[in-house]
């Protein structure tokens, strides 16, 4: 008899997910996975952390060892891009004019680093950071560097600050906007992340938009409408696209992302998506969203999986983040939409504190710097809908744990 | 390498070698031992790779720090011996450890 075939595109969380989870409930049919770069899928989160540190050898950056997947009988394709997708015929093609069929693909290409225009002669001091690869070519250059500019005041973007400026490296972070982490969270969470970097002495410019790239004697200068900054490279984190080209070439529908269901079906009855890549509902905030987070590449990874196998359980999460930048440690969760009010726990000073967002008198998200336990519990409070007084919350003698009566 | 026993809720015990320097945590997820699932990959911000250790290894294993405190005590299955499996590096002196755990990490 001959076996169904499961093939996935991608070699990251969620595609390593999606196949573990095949795995573990016994799929019979026969899985292939083709992965553009040539490492093992691996974790994303610690490059721009212990990765970029020098904490962590790349080994311990993949999910599962080789022999996990020759035990598995996985067919693991490293340093392998598909070219296109055939879903008429249920084929895709590989380069070399190789092509191999399916019953079920999987989608799971993640993200691509949004791109600035550079002359093509400095863009070798001019780096992203998504990938392995990245992250080695630019500990080569902290190596022989003393300053660096950092375009773009996101999650990674300082996160990479920190670590570079821990390195000894003199860091300047140029923001657009008006604050850092403007798209993603409030004005207390911007301030205390300013605030954190400035004292450790690096540079923090917003309302500052990058004009051009030039090189001088004495380094690159990141041309901005507030002047000059001269520095020996320069990282860009200014956010990601998804790779959805594959699917919406294909003739699978796509907006800002491959749209799936709560079952991470395509357009395509064949053809799921999981992961970064994704437009997908979410019951808790009643819309579609993208997410980039690892929490969603495991979890849609597990939902393709249950469709693929026939038991079809639906994605139904509150999506949650975590972000490493000195000895804070910033847990989120939710999404903050449409809050009517702030509840501050805690004290930014002693950078111990929770920031949660209410609506309706419901926790709608909360960051929580150095404090898990008001993560944990906005966790439980989230999911379960429930009704809150604010008095209490931001009552620190009631501990956490009891702050529901 | 030490030899460390893996027992699911169930009781079934898997054995295997695990590198020096890693955590007990890695040693499950390279291993695919059922039980642990290690969202993070370590960052100690999930609280999926609770396992219980007996009390006879307590001397030598490190301490729990606040924030590990904080995060298992909101773990729906937590018992004494709980710790998690990425805050514990393997030592040479974890020959024969054996870590059970929990009927699921949510």
């Amino acid at each position: 008899m001959i076996k169904e075939k499961t093939l996935i595109i991608g070699g990251g969380q969620a595609a390593c997910q999606t196949a573990t989870s095949l795995i573990s409930k016994k799929y019979d049919g026969e899985i292939k996975i083709f992965c553009s770069e040539n490492y093992l899928p691996y974790q994303r989160p610690p490059l721009s952390k212990k990765f970029l540190m020098g904490e962590l050898d790349k080994e311990r950056l993949f999910f599962k060892p080789e022999k996990f997947y020759t035990e598995n009988e996985i067919s693991i394709n490293l340093n392998s891009y598909v070219q296109r997708i055939d879903i008429e015929n249920k084929e895709i093609f590989l380069e070399n004019n190789k092509k191999e069929n399916y019953d079920n693909l999987v989608i799971a290409t993640g993200t691509i680093p949004r791109k600035i225009d550079v002359d093509k002669k400095i863009s070798d001091k001019v780096f992203y950071l998504r990938s392995i690869d990245d992250v080695l070519n630019i500990r080569d250059k902290i190596k022989e560097s003393k300053k660096v500019t950092i375009i773009g005041g996101g999650y990674i973007g300082l996160e990479v600050a920190a670590i570079i400026n821990n390195l000894g490296l003199q860091v300047t972070i140029v923001e657009m906007a008006p604050r850092i982490l403007e798209r993603v969270t409030s004005e207390t969470i911007s301030s205390f992340y300013t605030k954190v970097h400035r004292q450790a002495g690096v540079e923090v410019l917003t309302n500052t938009s990058v004009e051009g790239l030039s090189e001088n004697n004495n380094g690159i200068e990141v041309i901005t409408s507030n002047g000059g900054i001269i520095s020996d490279f320069v990282i860009v984190g200014i956010g990601v696209l998804p790779c959805d080209t594959l699917a919406s070439e294909s003739g699978i529908e796509v907006k800002n992302g491959i749209i799936v269901d709560e079952f991470c079906k395509t357009s395509n009855d064949s053809v799921f998506s999981a992961g970064d890549c994704t437009m997908h509902p979410n019951n808790f905030y009643n819309k579609n969203i993208r997410l980039e987070s690892v929490h969603n590449a495991i979890e849609q990874g597990k939902t393709v999986a249950t469709s693929i196998t026939g038991e079809k359980t639906a994605y139904n999460q509150v999506p949650w983040f975590w972000s490493d930048q000195y000895e804070t440690k910033l847990q989120i969760v939710g999404l903050l939409d449409n809050y009517d009010d702030i509840i501050v726990r805690g004290d930014t000073e002693k950078q111990s504190f929770a920031v949660f967002y209410i609506k309706d008198n419901a926790i709608i998200a909360s960051d929580c710097v150095n404090r898990p336990a008001e993560h944990m519990m906005s966790r439980k409070l989230i999911s379960g809908k429930v009704l809150i007084d604010k008095n209490r919350l931001s009552d620190e003698t009631i501990p956490i744990k009891e702050i529901v009566n | 390498m030490v030899k460390i026993i893996y027992i699911e809720h169930d009781g079934t015990e898997h054995p295997v070698d695990v590198d020096i320097g890693t955590s007990i945590m890695e040693g499950a997820v390279s291993n695919s031992i059922p039980g642990i699932d290690a969202d993070c990959g370590g960052g100690g911000a999930c609280a999926t790779c609770m396992v219980f250790i007996g009390d006879e290894w307590k001397d030598k294993i490190s301490s729990m720090s606040d924030e590990e405190e904080s995060m298992i005590d909101f773990h729906e299955y937590k018992e004494d011996s709980s710790r998690l499996g990425c805050q514990i590096p393997i030592t040479e002196e974890f020959d024969g450890l054996k870590v059970r755990m929990p009927p699921s990490q949510y």
